[in-house]
């Protein structure tokens, strides 16, 4: 019986995790099928006689000059389409022709237009994708990064440990968005891959610091001390014995940059800095200008506050797993990546 | 980037064991703390540590200088102005585009530059190019470039003329004199200008244009002493320029003299700037730092460089070094969309983004550390979770939805309308009396306050309830509540004393998060500080500003950092006291 | 081993532990902190607080939405400078009358123009005073002159008006005289728009960063008060003003960013003049903007002035260069629905580039309406169809494909060009979008990199389109598109040699027909400036000058 209260009690301790993990599940579901929920083109359709599959996702140049409203006002007799759950494209402004910028939550905008008449809910699921994918993404180029300059400077060190944390104190003493803005506004570019580019190279000093103590501390543990002595190589020691133990803090460090980069990516949108691709800040900065369009500003921000929050608590729980059994302060304390 | 990293800032080996019994030790040592004797030491680590934190800082700031270089390379975009989307026919000539390209030294290159040019070097090269038969357009350019030149072609000019002894090219040295020589105001002999009559000209006048001479005509004329005066300034041509720069700027020149010479100078460089006597202070150094700038990206076109300058103009004459240069001094140059210096633009705004973010600072400070350690004394129960799981979604808010949500609520557009939404003071804030200004500024104040300092709260919170978590579960908190000390004392006496100093620490690492979180709050709140100015900058790409604003930013961090140093020497004994390290 | 008490009660601590176990003294040095940050943040932002602003009736608040910069007109161009300055604080030698645009004397009481339009004289007003006691007089003109042609001062697009003018000097005691290289006529309304500045004040020093430039010293109706940045500027009536004084003593021009905030104000009366509302805040019956507290209050005017949107099309590129094609694309752009729905309705389509409100403008010319198939059958025509079914038109193997500039800073271009381009798209062309500040826009037009760039032109009342549209200006002019149209180009020469107004207007109307059908770009819209002006004020009427300050007088009776 004590068995089971146990169980239970684990369970119900981490239940915010499980809770956090089913919705990044969703929302990681939802940037996947991002096409299939919201598109301006059908799943499957037959138009004209001829058979498109998936075209939304592989934009055939026949439909390339149609859209849903289009297609199903164009349609022959035999044809038939299966549309997606919202008919609307992320960046579609003029569906069908019509044009109908700020229209309320209802019909036919589920969650209503915003000020140019896209579909707001069309943004949200798309804006998903934007905020994974950066999120992600520029997480794995700067732990990469990390990675790398922290070993050397850890294993080697001497010159290149030097150059490295100065490299490191230069960078923090940044405040780093507005770097990142600079940085953005300099380019100019209005690429999604762009703004992956630059928060990857801006956030690789905190994580490098960390993978630079631990690769010291590790470097000097007994068994790493005993392989050397065996007579492994340098790249065998780091392999197979520094590195596995150094990248746990790197996971934790990663899993809140994750939360910190998806912030980032929506507070350059917010800031009018972002490209012609859907994103949550970007629904944000349009909702600002006029705060009665309450429809633009709520769901964005719940939607960012509560992706945001998952990814804390995941991390949160991942800090707990890979902390059990230190005792040093240094492990308690967790991350923050306040903007 | 996650802010744990940050703490460990050292990773030397000492920090790492913190278990030692600190409460007693350092408990036996305050009581002794009063002898002057171990004073020395102590003050010596402090200042030990401040040396080697402004050593940090100049190298820091090198890197500083590094990214913000690259940053402005980046966008290597000639300052053009002219507001955004709306056109009037016209802009900005040629001359003006190249007067900037050369005052942000865009024709100079990168790093190294191993042609560092001067005079001399400028006017063999126009002269062998004048010479080049193949190619007519470079001849072309080289005439009108010599011209230009005027007085400075000499001795070159001469000694090519009488070389060339006949054709084209003797042709084309004696026009180019002529010009130089009518222009100048020489007065032709019989027969006109030509290649015997110019060197024997330079042979003739040729002492009155060395150095000496040439100073003791511009003090003359300063001085207004009879003389050849401004007539015989203008014969001298360009090469009397360096020593009319060197008067202007000199330090004891008079008001009256400082006209003579921005007149002549004037006159001869075609740059007119005049400094009028009896200008009020700004206008003066206004003036004179116009012609500094002008010397300073002209200068290699007026004077040779000796072989010890041009050695370390290898280094000295580039793009990078320049920045530098200005960045270690604090000239930012002039802000494009705002037409003043970048120090005053900066300046202005200071002030009120530091007063917030301190504000901030202190309010997360009061609020989170009693609220760190109460979580941490109840720790494992039901109000430290409630606490933290809050904590924690006070953490995943950016602040962005914060303002709006704020503004939302609270500013009236769908709640009552209990605070401001924008700017710092009332319309009609002018009326005030000083107390209900004071108190007009907090209410505007309030909200980007909140917003500010909300996030910073919640980490301290945590980190303190983590540091204190760590330090409750030691022995010696056990061993004085053993002692009969009330919990209460234990806690907040002999705990918090040793768990604050991590926190303690992250003040200086805060900052930069506070400035960040500046830039989008003051653009929200429409708060006329730094972050707003930085804003401003990228949307009209006034790139100077820009810079300026980061660095600033970069320089309040470090000073931040060295704070968190001195806070922590302060309240970390063991540092102050070597014998104390295990 | 007992506690060590306090040995005597401190103001401060004697541990520091004792900060947080004696919570009230801590929070009361932390209250004294408080105070003190707050001091710094009112010396940081409220230098001189205690100034009275005095708002009473004979104060007029203006709503700026923008700082300017600086206030010196010569040295860069900027809306709201002009709109402070010029002919409020700074005169001009000739005024236009904002209500019948006639030429009137001002600080130049007469002048004459010579038969061959080479030389001008004008003869000064004698009895005018700068606001600091010094007199007006010719030196302040020909240093104004000076230094407007003086290439070191960044007066580009002010100088470009003057182009030609070749000496200019004193001749009499009161009279000055400019030559020109070679006939002109518009050198009058360029004129109307030159601010004489005085020389002893911004003569001394590198005009182009004067101290000055911040604190303006002029002969205009208005002196300079007070400009606290990010606050306000404050204009005062000068007492000892040569012509008629306004009626009013103050004008205060209010910093306010958002929009938003603006209009809250407005809501509690504490502006008088809303220059600029936006159109959403005008749109429909339950509109911000018509609702009872501000209707009470305000008047809502709405002016077409004298802007315009286009798209510019770049000739050198050779997709562009049939008729057809041209006249396609401006037809595949449902301006009309644009205007409705995102300007709501508070702009016009416009079939050319002189202004609506003006005599040159043909009000018999419609635009080009929107018609996909039309536009679809003329490209046909022109020889553009979809050959291997990819969705895009092509020619010769050559996809229809363009690049589209938008300017960074541009909110209104972040709106408009996803509507530009996805019906681009629904028609078979492929638009890219590059964006680029705008310093590097303008250096692309001048060099000509460009395909298309959206810019919303402003102009003073007297328009001269040479520079826009005649072929010479392809280099160094704001032909950027390098549009050649040897008709075009008579006509436009001959309409800067026409003094005659009425016969300008007529061969403008004719220019203006050309145009159409020749599109050198796309004209899209003349957005309306929707004002709202307070009924405490009267003679307070938009114009193409902008608003009158100077005319504003308060109504009888109101508060």
């Amino acid at each position: 019986m004590t068995g089971l209260f146990e169980a239970i009690r684990r369970l119900w301790a981490g239940r915010f995790q499980a809770v956090a993990l089913v919705f990044l599940g969703l929302v990681a579901t939802t940037a996947v099928l991002a096409d299939c929920l919201a598109s301006d083109l059908p799943i499957v359709t037959r138009y004209h006689g001829t058979f498109y599959v998936l075209p939304n996702m592989f934009r055939p140049g026949a439909l390339r000059r149609l859209d849903n409203q289009t297609i199903a006002r164009t349609m022959a007799k035999s044809d038939w389409a299966l549309y997606p759950l919202i008919r609307y494209g992320p960046n579609e402004t003029m569906p069908g022709g019509s044009l109908s910028p700020y229209a309320h939550p209802g019909r036919p905008h589920l969650l209503g237009t915003d000020d140019v008449g896209r579909d707001v809910a069309a943004q949200l699921i798309h804006g998903s994708r934007t905020a994974l994918v950066v999120g992600g993404l520029s997480v794995l180029i700067y732990s990469l990064i990390a990675l790398l300059l922290g070993a050397a400077a850890g294993y080697l060190g001497g010159v290149v440990d030097r150059a490295v944390a100065w490299a490191v104190a230069v960078l923090l003493t940044f405040p780093t968005l507005l770097l990142i803005l600079a940085f953005q506004a300099v380019t100019g570019s209005g690429s999604l891959w762009t703004l992956v580019a630059i928060i990857g190279l801006s956030g690789w000093a905190g994580p490098a610091r960390l993978v630079r103590a631990e690769v010291m501390a590790v470097k000097a543990r007994p068994h790493v001390l005993a392989a050397r002595a065996a007579g492994a190589g340098h790249l065998r020691l780091l392999a197979v014995h520094i590195l596995p133990e150094a990248v746990t803090p790197l996971l934790v460090s990663a899993t809140f940059g994750v939360a910190w980069a998806i912030l980032a990516e929506s507070a350059v949108s917010f800031l009018g800095l972002g490209g012609g691709y859907a994103s949550w800040g970007r629904l944000l900065a349009a909702g600002r200008t006029d705060l009665s369009a309450w429809w633009l500003v709520s769901f964005a921000g719940i939607a960012l506050v509560l992706t945001v929050l998952s990814v804390g608590a995941l991390a949160d729980g991942i800090q707990d797993l890979a902390g059990a059994g230190r005792s040093s302060y240094r492990r308690a304390p967790d991350a923050a990546f306040h903007l | 980037m996650s802010r744990r990293d940050r703490t460990d800032d050292r990773g030397e080996m000492s920090r790492r064991d913190r278990t030692d019994d600190r409460g007693e030790m350092s408990r036996r040592d305050r009581t002794d703390d009063r002898s002057n004797k171990r004073r020395w030491p102590e003050i010596w680590m402090v200042v030990r540590g401040l040396i080697r934190r402004l050593g940090m800082g100049a190298a820091a700031l090198f890197g500083i200088s590094l990214v913000t270089f690259f940053l402005v390379n980046l966008a290597a975009r000639q300052p053009e102005v002219g507001a955004a989307g709306t056109l009037r026919p016209g802009g900005m000539s040629a001359e003006e585009r190249e007067n900037l390209r050369r005052t942000f030294g865009l024709d100079l290159p990168v790093f190294i530059n191993l042609h560092v040019m001067d005079r001399g070097r400028r006017v063999r090269k126009l002269l062998v190019d004048l010479a080049d038969s193949k190619h007519p357009a470079k001849v072309h350019r080289a005439e009108a470039a010599l011209v230009r030149f005027g007085t400075l072609a000499f001795p070159e000019l001469a000694k090519h003329l009488k070389k060339a002894q006949s054709g084209s090219v003797r042709v084309r040295l004696e026009r180019v004199a002529r010009s130089i020589l009518t222009h100048a105001g020489w007065v032709a002999p019989v027969g006109g200008w030509r290649g015997d009559a110019v060197v024997a000209w330079w042979q003739d006048k040729e002492p009155r244009f060395h150095q000496g001479a040439i100073e003791r005509v511009v003090a003359d004329v300063g001085a207004g002493r009879p003389g050849p005066g401004e007539y015989g300034l203008m014969r001298l041509g360009r090469r009397a320029v360096p020593a009319l720069i060197g008067a202007l700027l000199a330090r004891g020149a008079s008001a009256v003299a400082r006209q003579r010479y921005s007149l002549a100078l004037g006159r001869i460089t075609g740059h007119r700037i005049l400094c009028e006597p009896g200008a009020p202070k700004p206008e003066l150094r206004a003036c004179l730092g116009s012609w500094k700038d002008y010397w300073r990206s002209q200068e290699t076109r007026y004077r040779d460089l000796s072989s010890w300058e041009r050695f370390a103009g290898v280094v000295t004459r580039t793009r990078y070094f320049r920045w530098l240069a200005r960045m270690v001094t604090g000239d930012f140059g002039a802000s494009s969309y705002y037409r003043r210096r970048v120090w005053d633009v900066i300046m202005d705004r200071l002030p009120v983004t530091v007063a917030l973010s301190l504000a901030a600072l202190i309010l997360a400070y009061l609020i989170a550390v009693p609220v760190g350690v109460w979580s941490a004394s109840r720790r494992g129960g039901w109000p430290d979770r409630v606490l933290g799981s809050s904590l924690l979604v006070l953490y995943a808010m950016p602040s962005y939805v914060v303002a709006l949500a704020l503004i939302l609520f609270l500013g009236g557009i769908r709640g009552p309308a209990l605070f401001p939404t924008s700017g710092l003071h009332s319309l009609s804030a002018g009326d005030y009396p000083w107390g209900s200004g004071v108190l007009d500024l907090i209410w505007h104040a309030a909200l980007p306050v909140l917003c500010l300092c909300y996030g910073t709260l919640a980490v301290i919170a945590r980190y303190q309830r983590a540091s204190m978590a760590n330090v409750l579960g030691q022995e010696f908190i056990l061993a004085a509540r053993s002692r009969g000390i009330p919990a209460r004392r234990v806690l907040w006496r002999h705990g918090l004393r040793n768990g604050i100093i991590p926190v303690v620490n992250l003040l200086g690492l805060e900052l930069p998060q506070l400035v960040s979180g500046a830039v989008i709050v003051e653009t929200i709140f429409d708060i006329p500080g730094m972050g707003n100015l930085a804003m401003i900058a990228i949307w009209h790409r006034d790139l100077n500003v820009l810079m300026g604003v980061i660095t600033v930013a970069a320089l309040f961090t470090l000073v931040g950092l060295a704070l968190g140093d001195l806070l922590t020497l302060w309240a970390d004994p063991r540092i102050r006291r070597p014998e104390a390290r295990t | 081993m007992g506690e060590t008490t306090c040995k005597e009660s401190s103001l401060f601590f004697d541990r520091w532990e004792d900060l947080f176990s004696r919570p009230f003294r801590t929070y009361g040095h932390v209250g004294i902190a408080l105070l003190a940050v707050a001091g710094l943040l009112l010396q940081g932002g409220c230098r001189g607080c205690g100034h009275p602003a005095h708002r009473n009736r004979l104060t007029l608040v203006v709503h700026m939405g923008a700082e300017p910069p600086h206030l010196n007109p010569l040295i860069q161009e900027d809306m709201w400078l002009k709109r402070i300055v010029t002919n409020n604080v700074f005169e001009t030698l000739i005024r236009r009358d904002p209500k019948t645009y006639r030429l009137k004397p001002n600080l130049a009481r007469k002048w004459t123009l010579s038969v061959d339009g080479r030389t001008l004289d004008l003869w000064l007003r004698s009895g005018v005073h700068w606001h600091d006691g010094q007199a007006f007089g010719p030196k302040d003109v020909l240093f104004t002159f000076d230094r407007l042609m003086d290439p070191t001062v960044t007066a580009g697009s002010a100088r470009a008006a003057f182009v030609g003018l070749q000496s200019w000097k004193q001749v009499g005691p009161n009279q000055v005289r400019l030559r020109f290289s070679k006939s002109t006529t518009r050198v009058l309304e360029a004129l109307a728009y030159l601010d004489i500045l005085p020389r002893h004040i911004y003569g001394r020093g590198d005009l182009n960063h004067l101290a000055a430039n911040d604190r303006p010293v002029g002969t205009g109706p208005f002196r300079f008060d007070r400009w606290k940045r990010g606050e306000f500027i404050r204009l005062r009536r000068n007492e000892s003003y040569w012509g008629r004084k306004p009626a009013i003593t103050t004008v205060l021009y209010r910093v306010i960013r958002s929009r938003q905030k603006a209009f809250e104000l407005a809501r509690a009366g504490k502006i008088d003049l809303l220059p600029r509302i936006l159109p959403r805040q005008a749109c429909g019956v339950d509109a911000p903007a018509r609702q009872p507290v501000i209707a009470k209050q305000y008047r809502l005017v709405v002016f077409y002035p004298v802007q315009y949107h286009s798209i510019i099309i770049n000739f050198k590129n050779p997709i562009f260069s049939d008729r057809r094609v041209r006249q396609a694309l401006a037809m595949l752009l449902n301006r009309k629905l644009i205007a409705d729905k995102i300007y709501c309705g508070f702009a016009k389509v416009i079939s050319g580039p002189y202004w609506i409100g003006g005599a040159s403008y043909d009000h018999h010319i419609a635009p080009w309406p929107y018609d996909p198939q039309r536009a679809a059958a003329l490209l046909a025509q022109a020889g553009w169809r979809d050959t291997d079914g990819d969705g895009i038109l092509d020619r010769q193997g050559k996809p229809f494909r363009f690049v589209y500039l938008r300017i960074a800073e541009s909110a209104m271009q972040a709106k408009l060009i996803p509507l530009f381009r996805e019906a681009f798209r629904k028609a078979g062309l492929d638009m890219q979008v590059h964006v680029a500040s705008w310093p590097d826009v303008l250096a692309k037009l001048r060099h000509h990199q460009f395909d298309m760039v959206d810019l919303n032109w402003v102009s003073d009342y007297g328009q001269d389109l040479f520079q826009l549209y005649h072929s010479s200006q392809c280099n160094g002019g704001s032909n950027y598109g390098c549009y050649r149209n040897a008709e075009v180009d008579r006509l436009l020469e001959q309409a800067r040699q026409t003094r005659s107004p009425k016969e300008r207007h007529a061969i403008e109307r004719k220019i203006h027909g050309l145009l159409h059908q020749d599109l050198p770009g796309i004209f899209l819209f003349n957005g309306a400036s929707i004002s709202l002006v307070s009924r405490r004020f009267a003679g307070l009427e938009p114009s193409a000058e902008w608003f009158s300050v100077r005319d504003a007088r308060p109504v009888q009776g109101a508060k």
